[in-house]
């Protein structure tokens, strides 16, 4: 066998890319194995310290480097997605970018602040307190549906920080949003006259009566279109109108209501006696 | 991903659209700079061109009143026929809050974006507070007792040439007053309100039909209803309500089906299960094919039509007449015969497999249907026919007098019904159903006023567009005998059809005399000689009836600004004074005044209500007319409560009936025996199911009408190739006097403008926000273009809404009339629109 056949020889050849390949692959798993890991521990360390829709949003990006085909996203997806001309408006803002967080114990969010101010901003959407809201920004004509998709229900909403961007919608559900809400154009100098008009319209009232010192204020306004407490005063609400105790969800355990402003006033609190109370002096 | 939402086009942006098309650049910068100038002074507001925020104080008003204090009480919402119950926050003589009624049947606590802002229609600026009279010089301002003078003056130079203006805003004491005043006091009948350019075409619908006046159903049946139709009707934004009350049924799992046939996409195709666009006036033909698959399916309800109906024609439906002629169900089947599904395509555009659709949902009598309409079907040259055949589809098919089958007519007006229908404040009608034409009628009304016999003219008055015509034609003219028009609660300057000719022509006649009471200058008080400031809505007393029978009180909550009095008062001052100069017609038969009734207090003492210190006084003047009013209310079986009864309720639907313990019972479902107490009762001694116990044949019976499809008396044509079509939007309210003064609806919607199909803009070479002329044989007006709004028309229609009177589009329009009721077609002229000379781009 000293002659060996070129066939051999070139056989041979096969042998040791084979083993190449064998060592390359070993490599590669090994790699592999070990980026796996890392990748968990990384993501697991990532998960305990950012919120997970940071990583959903690092995805997205990244798929967009790589120019991959992109799935349609989610209406709920689209808020917090990476689109368009606003790439760097949300890089810019994304430190601050949180998803509306679960309500447990552990995530207590900043209550405080300027209450007079956070009510001004009421305000200044509203002809009086308890009017519907007009819509600062521009709408599609005919959709009902895009509202929902920012002014989520169940008390979610689409915030910036601590900058609620859009509030949940507190009501249950109408079909008919334009109905109630309507958009303010913007008025020129000559079209001031627009808006002179007289009606002094009731202030959103700053506080509850509390019967004594740590007693739980009464609500100072009517609960009807505002069924949903969390909407206003949850984590998602302005930080000076948050409950200091959001996750208590029974607020109307404590908290009393207005039987005047509910519209439940007028009849007969008790039963008119059959007898006369004789004064205390008697 | 399932796409749920349309994605909003970058035209469809409302915002977008107006602050491109309104600003010049210079003007857009300026005052998106001064908003954000005002925004970082609140750091807290977002910096949006949109957030200026609004002046929320008045000089006058020191601090924004507290919600501690307010007192709450009732009233009906001051705008559209739907007749919601708002609850009025006050404090300090000002309303400050308003919220939707929780205790009202109609609206269940909710209202719309005018309703909720209604409380600021009291505070617009430029109230009017003085009485003014036209001089040489300009107007000047005069006292209530030179005003009443001056009119008093007007009517003794001419009484048979005096005129009132009104409309469905009056109160029904307001209206009763007025009434009382042009019939019984100057007998002339030259009285009629807007109401005529609104829902006359419904009135003479239900009474060619059933023989007397307003919807048997009522909003009940929205809550059951299994199909809803909306006849070229658009409730999502013109009685947002009643929509929300049906489609917001869906979301608690109902299954609602909307049907929207329409001659324009707007916001209630939206929601629509279908959509069936047709061709201007050729929704007869689609009744027509209805009706025609009910027979050839034998779908019909054959034992309702046996032992319910008569058929009805017309003998040349060129020459169509209220009662037109007997017919027979063999001449109604083959009047029918030739609206084929095809035949119906051809002329409506409306496939043929949707009017099949339509006759196979009418031909299951397990499902509940209800109709709906409004302008669409009122404002039509054919408004009586169209409005009897549908009528004629619910009972060929028998979809009537269940809860949730009905065809079911809208008003536009919060009165509609309550004044102008019931009280009767038309040219040719007297309170309660009668006839100015009948001397029974008559003579009763006569004996209730106590009036000599023989006082009341039995010749009908001038209807609107008579009326107009006659103060814009010269006195000595024939025809022209209307010299004066005393103009109450209304804005014909800008609601009137072709203005050139209806109104405009009035100027130049020197010795015609236009009075006009309002709350701000409007188009009309252009033309006025005198002004009257009024009190408005809660500055008043008042009673409204809605769209569903229901009347509806209210008491005065703050006074009114300045000098502005009731308008109710206005007409009994007038009166007094004719009285005090000897006016024979001011009189009763035994020499009183003709409203001593209404002056009694409890203990039967006159108290002067004419002098404005008492009308607030002893006596409350609405209640006293109101009881003398309600003895007019039987002969209709229309039958009202004491007043006191309006008082604790929140509304009440006549027939409104006293039971045997002493309580008044309304009613829900008319000539229907489970429900209305009139039911006459068959011969097994229990009410009959159905009843119609007006029957025009005195029968029981109500009358399934065929009427044929002919053309519009104007089309489309080589010079004037589009229709033009005209409407409301949601956030204003008729001519906008009263929500144009409201910030946050001026803001929302602030001028008019056209809507085109991006086909036609196209070919035309205008772009959205472009400046476009619109011009019929009457009258020509420029509006920016817009694309892809709210509201979409087919190709080849256009849609304006009128509601700013600095565009008038009723310049435009075509005052062409329904034959039967008089009420001109708003919805369809021929018009060609071209880029305007002066548009910017």
């Amino acid at each position: 066998m000293s002659e060996k056949s070129p066939e051999n020889k070139d056989a041979n050849q096969p042998v040791v890319s084979s083993n190449a390949a064998t060592v390359i692959l070993f490599i590669v798993i090994a790699i592999g194995a070990v980026g796996y890991l890392v990748g968990i521990r990384h993501a697991s360390r990532v998960q305990q310290t950012e919120h997970p829709v940071h990583l959903a949003m690092q995805e997205t990006r990244q798929q967009n480097q790589v120019d991959q085909v992109q799935l349609a996203m989610m209406y709920k997806q689209i808020r917090d997605g990476n689109l368009g001309p606003n790439v760097n408006w949300k890089t810019v803002v994304e430190p601050h970018l949180i998803a509306s967080p679960q309500i447990t114990p552990t995530s207590t969010p900043e209550y405080g602040g300027d209450k007079t101010q956070a009510l001004a901003k009421r305000d200044a959407r509203r002809a009086y307190n308890g009017a519907p809201p007009t819509i600062p920004h521009a709408i599609p004509s005919t959709s009902v549906q895009a509202c929902s998709v920012c002014h989520g229900e169940n008390g979610q909403s689409l915030r910036i920080g601590n900058q609620v961007i859009a509030p949940p919608i507190p009501h249950e559900k109408y079909t008919n949003c334009t109905q109630c809400h309507v958009p303010q154009n913007p008025v020129t100098d000559d079209e001031q006259h627009w808006l002179d008009n007289s009606f002094a319209g009731v202030q959103t009232p700053k506080q509850g009566e509390r019967a004594y010192t740590g007693a739980p204020p009464t609500i100072p306004h009517s609960v009807w279109m505002r069924e949903s407490c969390m909407s206003c005063h949850g984590p998602n609400g302005q930080s000076a109108l948050r409950s200091g105790h959001v996750w208590r969800t029974n607020c109307l355990q404590c908290h009393g209501q207005s039987a005047t402003l509910n519209q439940f006033a007028g009849e007969n609190q008790f039963i008119e006696p059959n007898f006369k109370l004789p004064a205390a002096d008697e | 991903m399932t796409r749920t939402a349309r994605l909003p086009k970058p035209n469809d942006l409302e915002i977008s659209f107006m602050s491109t098309l309104q600003l010049d650049r210079r003007r857009f910068l300026k005052s998106v700079a001064m908003a954000t100038a005002t925004a970082a002074a609140h750091e807290s507001f977002a910096a949006t061109s949109n957030n200026v925020p609004l002046p929320l104080l008045d000089p006058q008003v020191s601090d924004p009143p507290s919600i501690d204090g307010v007192t709450w009480d009732k009233a009906p919402c001051r705008f559209c026929g739907t007749g919601c119950h708002v609850m009025v926050g006050t404090k300090d003589n000002r309303v400050v809050a308003v919220a939707g009624d929780r205790h009202a049947p109609v609206n269940k606590g909710l209202l719309c974006v005018k309703g909720y802002h209604v409380g600021s229609i009291l505070y617009g600026k430029d109230r009017l507070t003085k009485p003014l009279l036209k001089t040489d010089t300009g107007y000047k301002a005069i006292s209530w007792d030179e005003a009443i003078q001056v009119i008093a003056k007007r009517v003794t130079r001419n009484p048979k040439g005096f005129a009132i203006y009104g409309s469905g805003q009056w109160t029904i004491p307001e209206g009763y007053a007025c009434q009382k005043f042009i019939k019984g006091g100057l007998s002339n009948n030259h009285i009629d309100p807007n109401a005529r350019l609104c829902m006359a075409s419904a009135v003479t619908g239900f009474i060619g039909t059933y023989g007397v006046d307003e919807p048997a159903g009522c909003y009940d049946d929205l809550d059951v209803a299994d199909v809803i139709i909306t006849w070229g009707n658009n409730p999502a934004e013109m009685h947002p309500v009643l929509f929300s009350r049906f489609i917001d049924r869906r979301s608690r799992g109902e299954k609602v089906t909307l049907i929207d046939i329409g001659t324009r996409r707007t916001r209630t195709t939206e929601l629509a299960n279908e959509y069936l666009c047709f061709k201007p006036h050729t929704d007869l033909a689609i009744a027509n094919g209805i009706m025609h698959q009910l027979i050839v399916n034998e779908t019909y309800d054959k034992q309702f039509i046996e032992k319910h109906c008569n058929f009805r024609k017309q003998v040349d439906p060129h020459k169509p007449t209220l009662k037109g002629a007997p017919s027979t169900f063999e001449d109604f089947k083959q009047a029918v015969a030739e609206y084929t599904p095809e035949k119906v395509e051809e002329i409506s555009g409306v496939p043929a497999e949707k009017i099949v659709l339509l006759g196979k949902l009418f031909g299951q009598r397990d499902l509940r249907i209800t109709s709906l309409w409004c302008m669409g079907m009122n404002q039509h040259s054919a408004g009586t026919m169209i409005n009897n055949l549908v009528h004629s589809v619910h009972l060929l098919s028998g979809h009537f007098g269940k809860p949730g089958d009905a065809p079911t007519s809208l008003t536009g007006q919060p009165s509609a019904c309550g004044t102008a229908r019931e009280v009767g404040t038309l040219a040719h009608a007297l309170p309660g159903g009668r006839l100015v034409a009948k001397d029974a009628h008559r003579h009763e009304t006569e004996d209730l006023w106590n009036l000599p016999r023989g006082r009341m003219n039995p010749k009908p008055g001038y209807h609107t567009v008579k009326m107009w015509e006659s103060i814009c034609t010269p006195t000595h003219e024939p025809g022209g005998e209307v010299d004066t028009i005393w103009v109450q609660v209304t804005n014909p300057g800008q609601t009137l059809p072709n203005l050139h000719k209806l109104f405009d022509r009035k100027d130049d006649l020197k010795d015609k005399f236009l009075i006009v009471s309002d709350v701000y200058p409007t188009a009309t008080t252009q033309l006025a000689d005198l002004i009257l400031p009024s009190a408005m809505w809660v500055e008043k007393n008042g009673i409204f009836g809605n769209s569903e029978r229901r009347t509806q009180q209210w008491f005065r909550q703050v006074t009114p600004p300045g000098d502005a009095r009731d308008d109710c008062w206005q007409v009994i001052a007038v009166a007094r004074a004719l009285f005090d100069m000897g006016f024979e017609g001011m009189k009763d038969k035994d020499g009183k005044f003709l409203f001593h009734p209404q002056s009694l207090d409890e203990n039967g003492n006159e108290i002067p209500i004419w002098q404005w210190e008492h009308y607030y006084g002893k006596v409350n003047v609405d209640k006293t007319i109101f009881e003398e009013y309600r003895q007019f209310s039987r002969l209709k079986h229309k039958d009202l409560a004491p007043y006191d009864e309006y008082v604790k309720a929140r509304g009440l639907r006549w027939p409104v009936v006293e039971q045997p313990d002493g309580t008044w019972r309304e009613t829900g479902f008319r000539f229907s025996g489970f429900d209305d107490p009139y039911v006459r009762k068959g011969p097994d001694g229990k009410p009959m199911d159905i009843d119609f116990y007006h029957s025009t044949t005195s029968d029981g019976r109500a009358q399934v009408w065929h009427y044929p499809y002919i053309d519009p008396p104007e089309m489309p044509d080589d010079q004037y190739p589009f229709w033009l079509c005209t409407g409301r939007v949601l956030e204003h309210w008729h001519s906008g006097t009263m929500t144009r003064r409201v910030p946050q609806l001026a803001r929302a919607v602030p001028r008019s403008y056209v809507e085109i199909h991006p086909d036609d803009a196209r070919a035309a070479n205008i772009g959205n926000g472009r400046l476009v002329k619109i011009e019929s044989r009457r009258g020509s007006i420029v509006l920016p273009a817009r694309i892809n709004g709210r509201g979409q028309p087919p190709r080849g229609s256009i849609f304006v809404p009128f509601f700013d009177e600095t565009k008038l589009i009723n310049n435009v329009t075509l005052d062409v009339t329904c034959p039967i009721s008089k009420e001109p077609d708003y919805k369809k002229c021929a018009v060609r629109i071209s880029v305007a000379s002066s548009s910017r781009g």
